[in-house]
């Protein structure tokens, strides 16, 4: 085996890196603590959405129906997203008694460590010194924009890249005995994890195959074989999956906006992330480039051709891959590693000082000197949330009746839906344009405008034994007998105009900030909140420092009589 | 078979090293944080991934080295969890069990394919 346990200049290299990487990922931008009070630095509405995801899966203790509360109420809706991410989670949180918002984060940078260390690991086949040298960049990817795939909730997407990367690892070691169950299981946990990282796996594997076939002139049987063998338990691994998949996704997402490659950063809500942002790192990794073509290719063919698949498929968006291209721009100083080692590791050899101390101390230095003005960049605080708005949703969340319906009025904090399904109820959301009217009219109004929190574009649900259906409303109709899963799909039809232009009389739990930027937003709420308390009949059931809950129990009772329009 | 016995002896003990290092690293990343939640972090990295994983890629052992076995035994680990775990969902099992039962059985199926081979290089040797 050759390692040894004494003093070890690589692996102690590679637990450097791991520290810093795992220091700019998650205890940076964690304040140096592994446990919160409420979500930390999440800073958009999907990393929202996915905790209350692994939540559900976490409290029912299976990854099966969606969350009524996420889906107008409907019970008996199939979730759809791929389940890895939320399992795992749900397992981890469960066991390390970490919540799940921030079991879910720390999953997700893992992720990223072990996918950058299975690229260490495909370079370290044909070069050690080259595999090394190829650590400092890859911690690159922490630099903003491109690290926006942490605190914007791109989770899944990160797990579905390890099991594709993964994929791509045990491809090259195809000819091991019993090398499919590795394929197999790693293909299964793509298409379970984020499915086009699945399309670029198998798209990877069939090159290789290619290439393979070109290069030795002949079809290898074995190989087939082993493919073969490896989508026999892929396919009844995420059969499931695939069929939800189908009925839904496939048919409600399509292929939107992949045409326009001028626009796909701004119609995908993603960063700008063209090749020059790489800045000299980018630099090196040409150099790099041109270097691997001018030298003697032969050995280090696999982890090249690795490096170049990957980064080109941030370059996909030209055959109109759209935003599933695009994002693994997120991943290029990773994906380009190696030639950034390969060029480094030309210079030392050529000023002869490619010894193991050396490349362990060039390394290790560089590691610091280029992470150093990134910490600023991943130390961003608590992010959307705040613990009172917290506390409020989790107060709802075991306070009120499972089938309420609350309604929100303006907060920062909760300004988009995902962070309302953490109160685990069917919430409605002001529209704040249509609040900031009413505000500057300078009057208290009787109807105020809402809109359903929800998410999903499909309810999938059961029809027979064997057959789904959909259903048809986005909001669940209270007291509707004939209400029921129907065969076909049709665009769900909105919540009805009662339930989101409200009579505020007829509300049953309002939810108030009492502070918010600006501050005429939250004084508004106040006057609205402040009438309605004068009703013996309205009572306030929780409030802290920011939050004010108030709970209405004569419902359709006038409430506001003369303070308003 | 005294190969793959000793070098299994070697990496567990390569193993443990590993288990002080990443609660030292830990404990220094997370100074803010409480040692207990900290070694159940650990713990469960081990526990839920790094250890079924490493037990099923033993099997290569000979063919690949221990980093490699390490790393990707750790992202098995995290399929199985997340894979084979969805699975038993669908047909009612739920994580409480996942998370005791799955890392048991990876383990001793692995652990007994280990000692299938190991008896077999024995009985080459004599």
């Amino acid at each position: 085996m050759g390692d040894r346990i004494k003093f070890n200049l690589e692996y102690t290299t590679i637990i450097i890196f791991m520290g810093v990487f795992l220091y700019l990922g998650v205890a940076n931008p964690w304040d140096n603590t592994l446990a919160h009070d409420f979500p930390y630095s999440y800073l958009a509405s999907d990393a929202f959405f996915h905790q209350s995801v692994a939540q559900h899966t976490k409290d029912v203790g299976r990854y099966w129906f969606t969350p009524s509360y996420e889906v107008g109420g409907h019970k008996g809706v199939f979730e759809q997203h791929p389940p890895v991410l939320f399992e795992v989670t749900a397992a981890f949180s469960h066991l390390s008694g970490i919540e799940v918002y921030d079991s879910i984060f720390f999953i997700a940078v893992l992720s990223c460590l072990l996918f950058a260390l299975i690229f260490y690991i495909i370079a370290r086949q044909v070069n050690k010194y080259i595999a090394i040298l190829s650590l400092p960049i890859m911690t690159l990817i922490f630099k903003g924009p491109f690290n926006v795939w942490m605190f914007w909730g791109y989770w899944m997407f990160v797990i579905g890249v390890l099991f594709m990367v993964a994929s791509i690892w045990s491809a090259t070691k195809i000819g091991l005995k019993h090398s499919y169950i590795l394929i197999g299981i790693f293909l299964a946990g793509a298409m379970l994890s984020h499915q086009p990282e699945l399309v670029f796996a198998v798209g990877y594997l069939t090159l290789f195959l290619v290439i393979d076939i070109i290069k030795n002139k002949k079809i290898n049987i074995d190989y087939i074989k082993k493919v073969i063998f490896a989508g026999l338990i892929s396919i009844p691994l995420s059969l499931f999956n695939m069929i939800i998949f189908s009925k839904t996704f496939l048919k409600s997402e399509g292929y939107r906006n992949v045409w326009d490659i001028k626009n796909v950063a701004a119609l995908s809500g993603l960063p700008e992330m063209p090749w020059a942002s790489l800045g000299i790192a980018g630099v090196i990794t040409v150099i790099g480039l041109v270097l691997f073509f001018i030298s003697n290719k032969k050995k280090t063919t696999i982890p090249a051709s690795i490096s170049l698949f990957s980064f080109l498929l941030g370059y996909l968006i030209i055959i109109g891959m759209g935003k599933r291209s695009y994002t693994h721009r997120f991943f290029w100083f990773i994906y380009a590693s190696f030639f950034f080692g390969f060029a480094l590791y030309y210079i030392l050899k050529k000023i002869k000082a490619s010894r193991l101390i050396y490349v362990s101390a060039i390394t290790i230095i560089l590691i610091f000197i280029i992470s150093q003005p990134i910490f600023s960049q991943t130390n961003r605080g608590a992010g959307i949330m705040d613990p009172f708005n917290w506390g409020g949703l989790e107060w709802i969340s075991k306070n009120t009746p499972e089938d309420s319906h609350i309604y929100y009025f303006f907060s920062n904090a909760l300004a988009h839906n995902a962070p309302l399904y953490s109160s685990k109820r069917v919430s409605f959301n002001i529209n704040t344009n249509k609040f900031i009217e009413d505000l500057q009219s300078g009057q208290i109004k009787r109807v105020y405008q809402f809109g359903l929190a929800d998410s999903y574009s499909t309810y999938i649900c059961k029809k027979s034994r064997f057959s789904f259906g959909y259903f048809r409303n986005h909001l669940k109709p209270k007291n509707d007998s004939n209400y029921k899963c129907e065969t076909n799909r049709k665009k769900l039809e909105y919540a009805p105009i009662e339930t989101t232009t409200k009579d505020i009389c007829n509300i049953e739990y309002y939810y108030f900030n009492k502070a918010s930027d600006p501050p005429a937003l939250a004084q508004y709420n106040l006057a609205i909140r402040n009438i309605l308390i004068q009703n013996n009949w309205i009572t306030e059931v929780y409030n802290n420092q920011l939050v004010s809950i108030l709970k209405n129990n004569q419902i359709g009772a006038d409430c506001i009589e003369n303070n308003t329009q | 078979m005294k190969t793959t016995l000793n070098k299994l002896k070697q990496e567990l003990i390569y193993l443990t090293i590993l288990l002080v290092i990443l609660i030292v690293l830990f404990k220094i990343l997370f100074h803010k944080e409480t040692f207990t939640i900290i070694l159940r972090t650990i713990l469960t990295i081990f526990w839920l991934f790094l250890l079924p994983g490493y037990s099923i890629m033993f099997y290569w052992n000979n063919k690949l080295n221990f980093l490699e076995r390490l790393i990707i035994g750790t992202v098995l680990g995290i399929a199985i969890i997340g894979v084979i775990g969805y699975n038993l969902g669908l047909i009612g099992i739920t994580i409480i069990y996942h998370t005791i039962f799955l890392p048991i059985i990876t383990i001793a199926i692995a652990s007994f394919i280990t000692w299938k081979k190991i008896k077999k290089e024995n009985q080459t040797d004599q």
